[in-house]
């Protein structure tokens, strides 16, 4: 429970009061429950294979979205050109051609879904272009909390008079090195499992792990004298995250948004977080621009864009933002030395490999002999110190530069 | 004898009225009343039925031959109040005063009709009934104080609801015309306790009084309605409180609050701790008109709602119209609350203190020129952040709240027939609250008032009034958008209201209110030399409101009086302004924009205008019992806009224009009021329907700050509400208190022709302030003179919310979607507060008076939820509940006077 707790000292009695303005998880039951069909996609200026994807409302105590199936898509070009979608996975249409949206040009989502209903966008255009001018980090204290944060912020320019509001996505990367690697592995397939060179000579060295943003960014420049973003935070990261540990990138997509896409996504998020705890936006059904053809009354969930998108890349180290403080690994690292074989024929070495123990050295044994050394203790890791696939892949991204 | 009054009464009925022919002699010597009944009584066979307690000691002395019984007797009680009656059995009944009739309606054609007057034993009695009337006696008499014996001048002394009032001369010496039959007088001093007295005039009389100092009076009453008004009145759907009978009802955190007791009240709500307003019978928050003498308070509370604005002792009493509104008043469609400043002591330097443990508050009362003129000075201050600043919630204890009001009142007569009455007000908050913005509120209120007398029948009060409003946010982020936001609303008035008091039957009040309205709905100006935030001035806003009212209470008879007022209503948008005219038949848009008008200076755009009718009548069933109907209209071009689901100090007030239409709001009511035991008791039922058009609602999302165009995200449409209001109330005795009961609705339609015009598919749905059901019980109990315990339960049915109906995956998180708006409710909201009071001693001869409270508020702890709102965390949905005061909160606080 989250309290918000006050306390008050009355100066004259010695009398210890205490006021609660308290925020606490509220069980929400007997919820009625509406099955409405949620769209989610844009066409941009990339030339690509673009994506649309579709499901359906579901419960509030349930985690499983549900895909809306056997669909047919299709963005219709200036009333006369068709592209068509193709379902690629559960409730994921993507066009069967790449190709770039234009400028000047009209498009109009259609859906029909597969029990006969279908759906139109309103007609939409390209917007206007901006640039993404620099992604900057710094280390700053965190709003209202002591701790530091690390801050990407991102500056961004237009000469266009419509470039006014801005959706961002972010696509992190990380690099990850195993603390404890090693070189060998292990033969499980005799006991005592013997120790031989990896196959693959870099395996779970160094990983690359990927998260993409979830949450709604935007920002607008409407009421500003030019339309220059400035140092818009799109991520923070506590400087403890053990994804900033070696190097980190990011890909910041900046797209740019018409008015009403960015009120339909602004509400949205308004809509999902409290502002203050004694006034309450006065909440209810958003509706986007897409429409049911046939019921004007359904409630149709999702907003068609075409936008133009620009991007841009930043690498950093860890030594390049924190010198003096040190990112947590995520598994506590402790080398332990275990034999063989216990007292009364037990088997120490082969429960901790049950237990998710893999092999990090022989110890200082002084040996230079494989065989030789595979007569002495091993010397064990967790799993995630010593291979780094735990947390990524091991593949390095073709973008990377290291 | 209440009883013995009756039988008697009763026993008349069947009696003849014819004199008896027995002649007598007889002698007086020296004897009292009492001794000579019993000498005629031992000589004659008539015998006497009376109380002792009527027969003074003067002693009679005389001699009668062969004399008729009547004769002796006017002898004997010619010179007092005694009247008698003379039975054919010889029985001779005596009463104190009363003409003894054959029924309590019978009628004397010779004399004007009067009613009968049934007495009851509070009465006091002037005179004696007399065959011949007239239809005014005069009423004298000397007033002085208790303590010293001292003769008081300035004393008032009125009968309220004949409107006839006179003062007391240097010498203490009163006289006063009043007509025959019951009347109720009240006495009032400043500093002085009040006295009343219910009379029965049969001629000229005499009446003294000796007033109590206040700081000798210990409250056992908690609202003191007068004796038998609430019946009497005409008007239904009134509350008066004072404000020092407020101080036993336990409070939060110490804090006196007479808006918080208002709201324990049948009809009045709050949307809960730390919301602003009043939803009065289903209306909304804007709809209620706060005047603080006279003056439009635009928002009467402070810290977010969680306090009044309104300093506990520099205030008289809180009058509340929720049903039927005076025709001198105009602009809101729900109710008035009218604030009435004391007047300053023009004798004595007086003062009042209060420590609580968030505000310390200070009023003193200083005589400027003795008799004729004093000031009134009030202060309230919190004392610092520091309870924000020891939160261990890192968010809340970088925040800061702090509030201040400030009072001034000065008070002048010139002469008997001319006052004038200056009032200065000012109020500021400033809180920041887990932000980077600083917002501050404040208002500011200036009134003059004078009074003047043209003659007995004729008077009139001349109002010129000022109201200022603003806020403003600072923000100071670390980015290049750091901005000054500020809004202000202003407003002129000038109020003429003279009353005609033409006869008893037909008191006249008429006059006319004029009212500028100046409104800078918002402007936003970029904070420091990084800043790019673009310079924003939203153009303002000019409106004339002007109002010509005139009302008649008409006593059609004892039994059946109307009260009738008609107001003429008129508003009119000035320039300048850039005038917006859309396309009809569209929804208001960039895009149906058709042409915009420029607007001079002062140049009338758009004018509203209708009737305000205010019908109320009341008929006496008997002299406890009667019944209550009334009808009214009502017309408000002001609104406030807010898309919260409560009222918060952020909210912008605008006018109407040509595309935003005035509220209007119509009411029946019918109720009846009933007070038995001696009037120690008050019932009341009072049912009532109200229909509203053009409510204000927004369009979901709606950006309403800084809007130029605010008019396309506006939605207006009709509104209902209805409801019955059950109120008993115990006056006096060492247990007091009231409890009431309300069942009550309030719905508004949103339908439109286009789809975002639309909430709920355009069906009646409840409004965010609906409350079926609410209970209220405050009871005081009086453990000793110095001691009392109070106590306060409040049940209300949750209010209407919009849950979520389900969620869906978006851009990789988690969203809701909502139902239909208000189709769920959060959970009911009881509380119980206690408190004891505690009076210092009573020496006379102490500096200061003190008095101690101790409260506990919410006792139950009950965890009431204020708000239910459902976030995004981590992608996933969670539900929560907030609540303002979740544990039992005890507060000391200390006051004295001197």
């Amino acid at each position: 429970m989250k309290n918000y707790k006050i306390q008050i000292v009355s100066v004259f009695s010695f009398m210890l009061i205490s006021i609660i303005g308290c925020i606490e998880p509220f069980e929400t039951t007997n919820l009625t429950f509406e099955d409405v069909l949620v769209i989610e996609g844009r066409l941009t200026n990339e030339n690509k294979f673009h994506t649309i994807k579709l499901s359906r409302t579901f419960q509030i105590d349930s985690t499983d979205p549900s895909p809306e199936r056997n669909a047919k898509v299709s963005v219709i070009e200036d009333g006369t050109i068709v592209h068509n979608f193709t379902e690629q996975e559960a409730g994921v249409y993507t066009t069967d051609n790449s190709f770039s949206a234009k400028a000047n040009t009209i498009y109009q989502l259609k859906i029909e879904t597969q029990n006969g209903k279908t759906y139109s966008s309103t007609d939409q255009n390209l917007t206007e272009t901006a640039e993404v001018e620099a992604i900057n980090f710094k280390v700053t204290k965190k709003q209202f909390e002591d701790e530091d944060e690390v801050e990407i912020t991102v500056n961004s320019f237009s000469n266009n008079a419509d470039a006014k509001y801005f959706f961002y996505e972010y696509e992190e990367t990380y690099q990850i090195v195993s603390r404890f690697w090693s070189s060998f592995t292990l033969d499980t397939s005799v006991y005592p499992p013997l120790a031989v060179k990896r196959a693959d000579p870099e395996f779970g060295r160094v990983c690359y792990g990927t998260n993409v943003s979830s949450e709604i960014l935007q920002a607008e420049t409407s009421n500003l004298s030019e339309n220059r973003v400035v140092d818009f935070k799109i991520r923070s990261i506590p400087p403890t995250d053990f994804i900033l540990r070696d190097r980190y990138s990011i890909l910041v997509k900046q797209y740019v948004q018409t008015l009403n896409a960015y009120s339909y996504f602004e509400i949205l998020d308004k809509f999902s977080t409290s502002e203050n705890v004694f006034a309450q936006s006065q909440v209810s059904f958003i509706q986007g621009n897409i429409f049911s053809d046939t019921d004007p009354e359904e409630k149709v969930i999702g907003f068609f864009e075409v936008n133009s998108v620009a991007t841009k890349r930043l690498f950093f180290n860890k030594e390049d933002v924190l010198q003096n403080q040190f990112s947590d690994f995520p598994e506590t690292c402790e080398p332990r030395v275990i034999p063989k074989f216990g007292n009364f024929g037990s088997r120490p070495l082969e429960e901790a490999i049950q237990e998710g123990y893999i092999f990090y050295n022989f110890g200082d044994s002084g040996l230079t002999d494989v065989d030789d050394m595979n007569d002495l203790p091993f010397v064990m890791v967790k799993r995630p110190c010593g291979d780094c696939t735990v947390f990524g892949s091991n593949v390095k991204p073709d973008f990377w530069i290291d | 004898m209440k009883r013995a009054l009756l039988s008697l009464i009763f026993l008349v009925t069947f009696l003849k009225l014819s004199s008896q022919n027995t002649k007598i002699d007889i002698e007086f010597n020296n004897l009292s009343k009492l001794e000579a009944i019993e000498l005629i009584e031992k000589k004659t066979n008539y015998r006497f039925f009376f109380i002792k307690d009527w027969l003074d000691t003067e002693k009679i002395n005389g001699t009668f031959n062969n004399k008729d019984i009547t004769e002796i007797l006017d002898h004997i009680f010619g010179t007092t109040n005694i009247n008698f009656h003379i039975t054919k059995n010889n029985q001779v009944i005596l009463t104190n005063g009363s003409l003894i009739r054959k029924t309590v309606f019978e009628e004397d054609q010779k004399n004007n009709y009067h009613a009968p007057i049934i007495t009851d034993e509070d009465s006091y009695v002037v005179g004696k009934e007399k065959q011949e009337r007239q239809d005014f006696y005069k009423l004298s008499g000397r007033i002085k104080s208790k303590k010293n014996n001292q003769p008081l001048e300035g004393v008032t002394i009125f009968e309220r609801e004949k409107n006839i009032f006179t003062t007391t001369t240097k010498n203490g010496f009163y006289s006063l015309e009043l007509p025959y039959g019951k009347n109720y007088i009240e006495v009032s001093a400043s500093g002085f306790s009040r006295d009343s007295r219910a009379l029965v005039v049969h001629s000229d009389g005499n009446l003294n009084f000796s007033l109590k100092e206040k700081n000798e009076e210990l409250d056992e009453v908690v609202i003191d309605a007068k004796r038998n008004f609430n019946v009497k009145q005409t008007v239904a759907g009134i509350t008066q409180i004072k404000a020092k009978d407020i101080k036993t009802i336990p409070q939060v955190l110490g804090e006196r609050d007479i808006l918080k007791a208002v709201v324990t009240l049948p009809g009045i709500k709050s949307a809960g701790e730390g919301s602003e307003g009043v939803n009065v019978r289903g209306g909304k928050v804007d709809q209620n008109l706060f005047l603080l003498d006279e003056g439009v308070m635009y928002n009467p509370t402070h810290f977010l709602g969680l306090f009044s604005a309104i300093n506990p002792f520099t205030t008289e009493d809180l009058n509340v119209y929720k049903g039927n509104t005076p025709a001198e008043y105009g602009g809101r469609i729900s109710s008035v609350f009218d604030i009435n400043t004391k007047d300053a002591s023009t004798e004595k330097f007086k003062g009042e203190a209060s420590i609580g443990p968030v505000t310390g508050n200070l009023s003193l009362e200083v005589p400027i020129i003795k008799d004729k003129s004093g000031l009134l000075v009030g202060a309230r201050s919190t004392y610092s952040d520091w309870i924000l600043n020891i939160l261990d919630d890192k968010k809340l204890a970088n925040s800061s709240a702090s509030f201040q009001d400030a009072i001034l009142k000065y008070n002048h007569e010139f002469d008997k027939n001319n006052t004038l009455k200056i009032t200065g007000y000012y109020s500021n908050d400033e809180f920041q609250i887990a932000s980077d913005s600083l917002n501050s509120y404040n208002n500011t209120i200036v009134t003059a008032n004078w009074f003047h007398k043209f003659n007995d029948k004729n008077k009139g009060n001349l109002i010129l009034s000022n109201s200022n409003y603003e806020f403003g946010i600072d923000f100071e982020g670390n980015q290049n958008r750091n901005f000054d936001l500020n809004y202000n609303i202003n407003e002129t008035g000038l109020k003429l209201k003279l009353q005609y008091l033409h006869s008893k039957k037909h008191q006249f009040v008429y006059g006319l209110e004029s009212k500028l309205y100046n409104v800078s709905p918002g402007s936003i100006n970029p904070k420091g030399q990084n800043s790019v935030v673009t310079p924003l001035n939203i153009p303002k806003e000019k409106g004339i409101e002007n109002g010509i009212f005139i009302s008649d209470a008409f006593k059609v008879n004892d039994k059946l009086a109307i009260d009738l007022g008609l107001r003429f209503s008129q508003y009119v948008s000035l320039g300048p302004t850039s005038q917006r005219i859309y396309q009809d038949n569209l929804p208001r848009n960039q895009s149906s924009l058709l042409n915009t008008v420029e607007r001079d200076n002062f140049e009338i755009f758009n004018t509203y205008q209708g009737l305000s009718y205010r019908l109320s009548a009341r008929y006496l069933l008997n002299d406890d019992l009667s019944v209550k109907a009334g009808v009214n209209k009502l017309f408000q071009y002001i609104h406030r806009l807010s898309n919260n689901t409560t009222a918060s100090p952020l909210d912008t007030w605008r006018l109407s224009d040509h595309n935003i239409k005035p509220q209007e709001g119509t009411q029946f009511s019918l109720g009846v009021f009933q007070n038995f035991d001696n009037s120690n008791y008050e019932l009341s039922v009072e049912g009532y329907y109200k229909k509203y058009e053009n409510l204000l609602d927004f369009k979901t999302g709606a950006n309403l700050l800084l809007n130029e165009t605010i008019e396309t995200e506006v939605l207006q449409g009709p509104g209902k509400s209805y409801g019955v209001e059950f109120l008993i109330r115990k006056k006096a005795g060492r247990l007091n208190g009231w409890l009431g009961y309300t069942y009550a609705r309030s719905l508004i339609q949103l339908d439109g022709n286009f789809n975002e015009e639309i909430v709920n598919n355009g069906k009646f749905f409840p409004t965010n302030y609906d409350k079926p059901h609410s209970l209220d019980i405050i009871m005081n109990y009086k453990l000793t003179e110095r001691y009392s315990i109070s106590s306060n339960f409040s049940y209300q049915t949750g209010r209407p919310i919009t849950y979520p109906t389900g969620k869906f995956i978006f851009q990789g998180s988690e969203f809701l979607n909502y139902s239909n708006r208000n189709a769920f409710r959060i959970p009911d909201y009881y509380r119980l507060d206690i408190g004891i009071n505690i009076e210092g001693n009573h020496k006379i001869k102490k500096f200061a008076h003190s008095f101690w409270n101790i409260s506990v508020y919410n006792v139950l702890g009950r965890n009431n939820p204020y708000s239910i709102f459902f976030e995004t965390v981590n992608g996933n949905v969670t539900g929560f509940k907030s609540s303002i005061f979740s544990t039992p909160i005890p507060t000391i606080t200390y006051n004295f006077r001197f």
